[in-house]
């Protein structure tokens, strides 16, 4: 095969820009469905939450890809010469590798599939030559990712060397596109922490990039990568259709709509500030308003385009991603404002009789529109009912829930439950109802959680897991299964909670049952590492340790970065005496699930066993700073500080375990004997 | 208006269309028995006609690429009997393709994702840039993972959480292994239009009468594999015959793809009747 007569061909290939961006869209779509089908936790695109699915894989990934590739485009332009839209047509086939990478992964994982997530910052970017570094399974790259990086630089690489036969060039063009991927790999959570550069106290990046007006954390990142693409895409217009670029940063037609759109920004933020003054504390924010106001003026300029050329579907297409990103409200405003300056205003022109409407009428519901956008940049789905702040309560309340999600998100769950009882009174809804529950739960209101929670109709997927691990946690297992099984009667993501019910079963030792459930879970694609995961804890609770630690072993084959699986091995360890296994265990646990409070505690115990209380302490307050319901951090905080004889504090200790877990037996005998002594 | 409507007609692919829809209800009544739920009529209805309208978006989005191989062929679309614009045939397209995705969506979200892979499918398989139809064996590998997607769908409305992950391996082999072998009869018409437009088919590579009996030689095979992938030997008293006469009516020189479907549909019909029987020969 003749691999410069193949690029050739490809090259001469006769389609249009929308049909080469349809074809691009494809790829990345099909890439971003099976990506996070089988991504092991889910909770990408296949999310049960249909919000957070829907911005990853019509957002999220699509402008990732489409930066990443037009960057790419920019790179080859440059390094050979040619012109973009020739170099675009092999790109995209090139570009298709990107389907293969989920598929790969799921056959090295075994049926596990892997979570993928972002580099967390720039100080990241010296790490990156890691990733050919294949004796390592890293914790945040996988196989298909490395193979699909390392096929797209030897394409790079081949299309270079064809083009130019320039030694140096073909040398220098896999490293940059090599350096542009991990660029973008980054470049979320850089920008997040960019008020920390400037003095500003450093915020959580959850809270930065998961926070803030936009209710989805994807649409945070789909702005960055939108203005990554606004910034490539001017070099790159500038080596295929120059007179565009000034075209599209004429803002002379558009002053007026992008100074009200401004205006409506401003008037939003006025609104929301004494209830979330975040709202100018936040990097992202000031890029999601430039964004908007530009999506206003790009929306505007579709017009004086030549119909039906490819700059005017370029622009189109440019407002579509940009609006959708920002939010659905501000989509349809912008729709509706595309559909008058295109549209509605000839024919508007053409109905009316009087001279002043025909000259006014349009401008007038221009202005109208573009203001209505800026405002529901801030007020998202809130906007109509707010703009016109006749019931101040509405204003309060959306303000309020915003503020209350950033809280929740940066784990200040006090602020968060004062937040949502707030709005609460103002507005007994079920998303209220749900948030106030959790919060509720999350700053150890167990009872007044679970009774607010019971209240949500219908059941979903988001209650019964808050729920039903609440209850799990308190003791309350009954209760537990019986949300569980509700969530698996109503067909809610049940192999999830087919897979709890499977390891309560385990743990009280009801094998029948426990079998019952894994049939079910394996018939609903139950992955084969819980399957084992949850065998082990059934031999782990019998005690029969050896074969725990072999079933273990065996849910490490299909599911390598299977947590609970490592968890359950340092508990057989843990039992077994071996606290230096039990210790490696855990840890090698804990770099896949940070965020676990039981991990936490588990390793502050057999720091106890080694006398290094204050270390043991830590693990303690980092479980309950995760999870301020973990009983036994308490109880085992009150171990430390019985050994340090702190006896009023040990009492504290064991009395807060005791509330959580009314039934935590090990705290209630070690309460008696701490008063029995006194 | 006679030629025009019976152009309309055949232009839905009646036959093949029924084909995609035979998954459909496959896909149905594993999750059904798998799971033991009932059956839901509403869902089952939506999905069926979500994947009706993909079907038709891609047959429209394929006669609108393939205008100069059908001209050659002298295949008789809406297109070529004149009588229908091109503008209005592309809106007719897009008014399949929404009714597919708003059809998919009133169901739920993930059945929706699940339809938009199946359309994205149809447009690399006839549409550039890809127009993977083009390499051979690829489209026959496309055909057949298009029908696994439809019996997906249909299937998800029983699973939607891990649909791809939960469906049966043994199910997902039955429908792509037997449809990769047999799909390759559906080139024998355009064999002249292929030619033409350097379209690569079992039969532009081996040439007419090789091809012939390579082709008859597959589809008796892809109904042979059907009682072996099912692990039921007494299937084989009807998939002899049946894939005896299919292969015999491929080898004829004045070929009907007709005939090769209805003898299909036989297939399907004692199938459908085994599988209602006894579940467990597929479901296990």
């Amino acid at each position: 095969m003749n691999l410069k007569r193949v690029i050739n061909n490809i090259e001469k290939e006769n389609y249009s820009l929308l049909t080469g961006f349809a074809g691009l869209l494809s790829v990345i779509t099909v890439r971003n469905i099976f990506e996070s089908a089988f991504e092991g936790s889910q909770i990408f695109g296949f999310s049960p939450v249909t919000q957070n699915s829907f911005y990853m894989i019509f957002s999220h990934f699509p402008l990732f890809y489409i930066s990443l590739f037009l960057w790419f485009l920019l790179l080859l332009t440059l390094i050979t010469g040619q012109r973009p839209n020739t170099i675009a047509r092999p790109m995209l086939i090139g570009f298709s590798v990107i389907i293969i990478a989920p598929f790969i992964d799921i056959i090295v994982s075994r049926g596990s599939g892997y979570r993928l997530i972002y580099l967390k910052g720039i100080e990241e970017i010296t790490e990156v030559y890691r990733l050919f570094d294949f004796t390592r399974d890293l914790t945040e790259a996988s196989w298909g990712q490395r193979i699909e990086i390392l096929l797209v630089l030897i394409g790079a690489t081949a299309y270079v060397r064809i083009k130019t036969k320039n030694a140096l060039k073909t040398i220098i063009a896999p490293v940059i596109a090599y350096l542009l991927i991990t660029l973008h790999g980054v470049l979320p959570n850089t920008v997040a922490q960019i008020p920390s550069y400037l003095g500003f106290d450093r915020l959580d990046y959850r809270t930065i990039i998961t926070g803030g007006i936009l209710g989805v954390d994807s649409q945070n990142y789909s702005v960055i990568f939108l203005v990554s693409i606004v910034i490539c895409g001017i070099f790159v217009l500038r080596r295929w259709h120059r007179g565009s670029v000034s075209r599209i940063f004429d803002f002379r037609r558009s002053i007026a709509v992008m100074v009200l759109a401004a205006v409506g920004i401003s008037w939003g933020v006025y609104l929301m500030l004494p209830f979330f003054p975040r709202v100018l504390g936040s990097s992202i924010h000031y890029l999601l308003f430039a964004l908007a106001i530009f999506t206003i003026h790009i929306t505007r300029i579709t017009t004086d385009s030549p119909p039906r050329s490819d700059e005017r579907k370029a622009l189109t297409i440019f407002a579509i991603f940009a609006a959708l990103a920002i939010g659905i409200p501000f989509f349809l405003v912008v729709a509706a404002y595309f559909s008058l300056v295109n549209y509605g205003a000839p024919a508007l022109r053409r109905r009316m009789s009087s001279r002043i409407l025909r000259s006014y009428a349009p401008a007038g519901v221009s202005m109208v529109l573009a203001f209505l956008a800026g405002f529901s940049v801030v007020f998202q789905d809130a906007a109509l009912s707010c703009v016109v702040p006749l019931d101040r309560a509405k204003v309060e309340v959306h303000a309020r829930k915003t503020a209350a999600r950033n809280y929740y998100i940066g784990r200040d769950h006090a602020n968060a439950l004062r937040q949502y009882q707030m709005v609460f009174s103002l507005e007994k809804d079920n998303d209220t109802r749900k948030k106030l529950g959790q919060s509720l739960l999350q700053t150890g209101n167990i009872d007044s959680g679970t009774r607010i929670l019971e209240d949500v109709e219908p059941l979903d997927y988001e209650t019964a897991l808050a729920l039903g691990n609440a209850y799990a946690q308190t003791g309350r297992d009954k209760e537990a299964n019986r949300v569980y099984a509700a969530a698996v009667e109503a067909n809610i993501e049940p192999q999830i909670f087919i897979h709890f019910l499977a390891q309560s079963a385990a743990r009280r030792g009801s094998a029948e049952e426990m079998d019952s459930w894994l049939e079910l879970g394996t018939r609903h694609g139950m992955a084969r590492f819980r399957y084992y995961q949850i065998k082990g804890d059934y031999h782990l609770q019998a005690g029969d340790y050896d074969a725990a630690i072999t079933m273990y072993d065996r849910a490490l084959k299909y599911g390598a970065r299977a947590t609970w699986a490592h968890a359950g091995r340092g508990m057989a360890y843990y039992n077994q005496g071996d606290f230096a296994k039990a210790e490696q265990a855990f840890s090698t646990a804990l770099r896949f699930e940070p965020d676990n409070d039981v991990l936490h505690n588990n390793l502050g115990a057999i720091y106890i066993i080694k006398r290094d209380f204050e270390k043991a302490q830590a693990f303690f307050e980092r479980s309950l700073k995760i999870n301020p319901v973990q009983a036994e951090a308490y109880f085992n905080l009150g171990l430390i500080a019985r050994f340090l004889g702190q006896n009023e504090r040990a009492v504290m200790m064991y009395n807060k375990a005791i509330e959580i877990n009314p039934g935590f037996e090990p705290a209630r005998i070690a309460l008696q004997r701490l008063l029995g002594n006194e | 208006m006679n030629k025009f409507l019976r152009c309309l007609v055949y232009g839905t692919r009646p036959y093949i269309g029924l084909h995609y829809l035979f998954p459909v209800a496959f896909g149905i009544f594993l999750g059904m028995h798998m799971f033991g739920r009932p059956f839901y009529p509403f869902e089952s209805i939506l999905i069926t006609l979500s994947v009706f309208f993909s079907f038709q978006a891609s047959i429209i989005l394929n006669d609108l690429t393939d205008i100069r191989s059908d001209a050659i062929t002298q295949r008789q679309t809406p297109l070529n009997c004149g009588n229908i614009p091109v503008k209005d045939y592309q809106t007719l397209a897009l008014g399949c393709l929404i009714a597919s995705l708003l059809l998919a969506l009133a169901i739920s979200y993930r059945t929706l994702l699940i339809v938009i892979l199946g359309n994205i499918l149809h447009f690399s398989y006839s549409s550039k840039p890809f127009r993977l139809k083009r390499f051979y064996p690829v489209s026959l590998v496309l055909l057949a993972l298009g029908a696994l997607l439809a019996a997906i769908a249909g299937y998800s409305i029983y699973e939607p959480s891990r649909p791809f992950m939960s469906f049966p391996a043994r199910a997902s082999i039955f429908i792509v292994l037997p449809l990769f072998l047999a799909l390759n009869f559906r080139d024998l018409a355009d064999y002249k239009g292929d030619r033409g437009t350097g379209t690569t088919t079992l039969f532009t590579l081996m040439g007419l009468s090789k091809g012939r009996i390579i082709n008859a030689i597959l589809i008796v095979l892809s109904y042979l594999s059907v009682p072996v992938i099912l692990d039921y030997p007494l299937l084989f008293a009807a998939c002899v015959p049946l894939g005896l006469a299919s292969g015999y009516v491929c080898m004829q020189k004045d070929f009907r793809e007709k005939r090769v479907f209805l003898i299909y549909f036989v297939l399907i019909a004692i199938l459908a009747i085994l599988f209602n029987l006894e579940p467990s020969v597929i479901i296990g």
